[in-house]
């Protein structure tokens, strides 16, 4: 029996297709036929710890047992989980500091008020690196800042508020950015300044009225969320994303991510370094 | 399959016979009862209890068989099998009460008796008339077993032909009378039981009954009942006079306590049950006796103080103070915290005592947590500003007990000596206060920087995260409330309440309120509170988000909502009222009765005196209380009292009286 669990049961087509269907209703992700094996990898863990010796069980549990939404929330939190880490895609990252920064500081400059969403926020490293980009612009200084970082797991959200990161999560940061962390026993901490800043929430992007607790935003990032999403779920969370944002704030998406058969309502805005998506101003 | 049944009835094997009793339902009717009839006279008690109960389960309006029950109920041959019939008959009820009936009036002589028994088990009350008139037949047993029978049945005819028999000549059937009464929770007059305590067989048995005469006369023979030597009567005589001080007002017990009954009732708390200890405690306190007090704080360590000890306590005032604190330096654990947590109640309102403070201060350093929490309320009353910051040390305690008994003190000491603590804080790193900091900056009223409690927010401490909420609505106008709103998102639902409570009271973030409920919070205390705050904000959308929470699945929602819906007075909140309380938590039930409390009082009082009889005793208990705030609920409460058999209502009921009467 010990065996069997070292290997693990093998998916079948049908058992994929299911608990496939059944994360997707959940939180609109869409694995394709070539994540079996991201799904059997993840999630063999879970079987083992429920003493199941087929995915057909384990599917049953998640549907019909009492404790089967609880389970579930810990299936799509371990399907979801994404490794980051500060400054990726840098590229895009300085079109936002030296374009979009001084965009936003200018026109909220009678308000004093800036709020970035970043939607999908895994460890919390995006958010950090936001506000620390923020704080290192000095635009904002005297202002009322929000960096607001979501995720659909509890467990990424607890280790994000806690701001300390190993080695890994530095991999792509400039040294210069180093100031803003201090040493301690179990890693570096994002320093309180740049904490301050910055808030969490448990949030399903397909969760429309929920997600509009958040209010308006300046600017969101919703980076290699989408991509895992279904046509439909991208749709309900790019319309999500549109309502959230204040006429001319903008959205910043993957690298590898757009809008094409998703969004006509966005306009497309050329920076020197990249292309972002903008809600266009009222009236135009 | 018959005949297997049948042959297995008459097996050796007591299990073989067992289940043929249970399998013989499917057995044609004359078989079937046959089957029965066996099984009720069978030598094994197992095979008899499985008759009775098939017998109970389908037997209900078969006549045959009930007359076959009668026969079997009738003869004299088989002990077994006659209790087996009179309990089935009993079981089936009024099913079976007009066959009995009817045999009872063509048997005579001694018989009768098991007949009579079976129409007061069968609870059968159209045969009160008859069993009246059998009261007083000439053959004392049958005048005795028709007594007993409508002591069974109750009600109005019943409980007065037990009355008239009280006047009886034959002593036998007046005890059993008085018994009955008894039993039946009966409120008799002076009048009627004076006459009856010469009699010293009689006396014992109406000490119940002198207990809720409510009769200032019935003080002295109880007192008296106290040195009975027999134990029993003296535990009787215990609980009556507790019942009596309870309608009358601990003054009638204060003096007839003298010294020979307290040692009594000394003895009645170390060895008693638990009414006898509750009302031995009480007693002892009423008698203002020293030497108990070690006794009354062990028994009321283990459980809870009955109301009238603690109105007695405080008639003793602050002279309990000095023995109080006498026996805590004697004692441990549970009797010690009581003592403190008691001492330092009653000297709440004097002048500063020396002695109590450093008797609060010496048990700070105690190793049990319930002693150091119970030492921290006290103090939360009786600290000077020097002591605060040995409270704040606490506030981070990793004992949960002392933590929230220190950081509760905080809230109250930050209202009394706003300057000692923002200054006792002042001299404490900030780091190293912790999740307190916010809150104890709030009440203190400190200038706690936006910036300060923005640092703090960014915490991975659910708990700080809350305090930050609650300290961010004590800026009042200058609330972030967009911040506050966005924590409605929180994976922690704790600070998903904090949240919607802030909001609730800077009256603000309505909108994300809105959205919140309309996207369903998993957790229903966080709902709850959403649906709180919106019961105070005005608006056609509101109405209608709160008349949707109605038909939330959980009941505390509900409740919430049924607040709301009444402050407004929408006709849908009393529907609603009634099927919540369905529900056994002791939460709702509590706010459900607050939410009654807000009706007009009339209606409130309505509600309350019908829901003295509801199936929860909980919600009977709320009842009483919320009754014990109007007046003109004495005679329900009263009626209540006499009918109650669980002791927590009796005492709720109890502690309603005197403020019904005024006291």
């Amino acid at each position: 029996m010990a065996l069997l669990f070292e290997e693990g049961p093998p998916m079948g087509p049908e058992e994929f297709r299911l608990l496939r269907d059944l994360v997707n209703e959940t939180c609109g992700i869409d694995f394709g036929w070539d994540a079996k094996f991201v799904i059997e990898r993840r999630l063999r863990e879970r079987l083992r710890a429920l003493g199941f010796s087929s995915w057909a069980r384990y599917h049953e549990y998640l549907v019909f047992h009492p404790r089967g939404d609880a389970e579930l929330e810990q299936a799509v939190e371990l399907l979801t989980t994404n490794e980051t880490y500060f400054f990726r895609e840098k590229y895009q990252l300085d079109a936002f500091a030296r374009e979009i920064l001084p965009r936003l500081a200018e026109r909220n400059r009678a308000k004093k008020r800036l709020t970035i969403w970043s939607a999908g926020c895994s460890t919390g490293e995006e958010v950090y690196t936001i506000a620390i980009l923020i704080a290192d612009s000095r635009l904002f200084e005297g202002w009322e800042v929000r960096v607001f970082g979501s995720d659909i797991s509890r467990g990424v959200l607890r280790k994000a508020r806690r701001g300390t990161y190993t080695e890994a999560s530095f991999r792509a940061m400039p040294s210069r950015y180093e100031r803003y962390f201090v040493e301690g026993p179990a890693g570096r901490q994002v320093r309180p300044e740049v904490r301050s800043m910055c808030h969490f929430g448990q949030l399903n992007l397909l969760a429309h009225e929920r997600s509009a607790i958040v209010g308006a935003v300046d600017a969101i990032f919703c980076r290699n969320v989408l991509i895992y999403f279904d046509e439909e779920s991208r749709r309900r969370a790019v319309r999500t994303f549109f309502e959230r944002l204040v006429p001319g704030g903008y959205l910043l998406l993957g690298h590898s991510e757009s809008l094409l058969h998703i969004s006509n309502d966005f306009e497309l805005v050329h920076l020197s370094s990249d292309m972002v998506y903008r809600r266009p101003e009222l009236g135009i | 399959m018959s005949d297997e049944v049948l042959d297995d009835l008459a097996a050796e094997d007591t299990e073989r016979r067992r289940r043929a009793v249970q399998r013989s339902d499917s057995l044609p009717p004359e078989r079937r009862r046959r089957a029965w009839l066996s099984g009720l006279g069978d030598l094994d008690w197992r095979v008899r209890r499985e008759a009775i109960d098939a017998v109970a389960s389908h037997a209900g309006g078969d006549a045959e068989t009930i007359e076959a029950l009668i026969d079997a109920l009738l003869q004299g041959d088989n002990v077994g099998l006659r209790n087996a019939a009179l309990e089935a008959l009993g079981r089936l009820g009024r099913d079976a009460s007009e066959a009995l009936r009817r045999r009872l009036r063509r048997t005579q002589g001694g018989e009768r008796k098991f007949l009579i028994e079976a129409l007061g088990d069968a609870g059968a009350p159209e045969a009160v008339a008859e069993l009246v008139a059998l009261c007083s037949d000439a053959d004392p047993n049958i005048a005795a077993a028709s007594v007993d029978a409508l002591a069974r049945l109750g009600g109005a005819e019943a409980e007065q032909a037990l009355r008239d028999r009280l006047k009886n000549s034959e002593p036998f059937l007046r005890m059993a009378a008085l018994d009955g009464l008894v039993r039946l929770g009966a409120r008799l007059a002076w009048s009627e039981l004076a006459p009856l305590l010469d009699d010293p067989f009689a006396r014992r048995v109406a000490v119940p009954l002198l207990g809720r005469s409510g009769a200032a006369e019935a003080v002295g023979p109880l007192a008296r009942l106290l040195e009975s030597a027999s134990p029993h009567v003296s535990a009787q005589a215990t609980r009556a006079l507790y019942e009596l001080a309870s309608s009358l007002g601990l003054s009638v017990v204060e003096t007839p306590l003298t010294a020979q009954r307290l040692v009594a009732l000394r003895t009645h708390l170390r060895e008693g049950d638990r009414a006898t200890r509750r009302a031995a405690l009480a007693l002892a306190l009423a008698g203002r006796d020293v030497e108990a007090l070690g006794d009354v704080l062990a028994v009321a360590g283990e459980d809870t103080l009955p109301p009238l000890a603690v109105e007695a306590l405080r008639r003793w005032g602050n002279a309990a103070i000095a023995p109080l604190l006498e026996v805590e330096s004697r004692v441990a654990g549970p009797a010690r915290a009581l003592a403190l947590e008691l001492a330092a109640e009653l000297g709440r309102d004097q002048a500063p005592d020396p002695t109590l403070r450093a008797s609060l201060l010496r048990a700070l350093a105690a190793p049990a947590p319930r002693v150091v929490a119970a030492a921290v309320r006290g103090l939360a009353w009786h600290a000077r500003g020097e002591d605060l910051p040995r409270i704040l040390g606490l506030a981070n305690d990793e004992r949960d007990a002392v933590r929230g008994a220190a950081r509760e003190a905080l809230d109250l000491l930050g209202e009394r000596h706003p300057d000692a603590l923002v200054q006792a804080v002042s001299h404490i790193p900030r780091a190293a206060l912790g999740g307190v900091l916010p809150r104890v900056l709030a009440r203190a009223g400190a200038a706690a920087t936006l910036d300060e409690l923005r640092t703090a927010f960014a915490s991975g401490d659910a708990e700080q995260r809350a305090a930050c909420l609650e300290a961010l609505g004590e800026l009042g106008g200058d609330a972030p409330v967009d911040l506050i709103a966005l924590s409605l998102t929180d994976e922690d639902p704790w600070v998903r309440m904090a949240a919607a409570t802030v909001l609730g009271r800077l009256g603000q973030g309505t909108d994300a309120l809105l959205r919140a409920l309309r996207a369903g919070d998993e957790d229903p205390e966080v709902r709850a509170a959403i649906v709180r705050s919106l019961g105070s904000v005005e608006g056609p959308e509101i109405d209608d988000a709160l008349r949707g929470c109605l038909d939330d699945d959980a009941p505390l929602v509900v409740v919430s909502a049924l607040h709301g819906l009444l402050a407004r007075r929408h006709p849908a909140a009393s529907v609603s009222l009634r099927e919540v309380l369905r529900h056994g938590d002791e939460g709702v039930v509590g706010r459900t009765f607050r939410a009654i409390g807000t009706l007009p009082e009339e209606e409130a009082k309505a509600v309350a005196e019908a829901l003295l009889d509801h199936e929860n005793w909980s919600v009977r208990a709320h009842a009483a209380r919320l009754l014990a705030g109007y007046g003109g609920a004495e005679a329900t409460l009263v009626a209540r009292l006499g009918a109650e058999e669980d002791e927590r209502v009796r005492d709720a009921i109890r502690a309603a009286l005197p403020k019904v009467r005024g006291g």
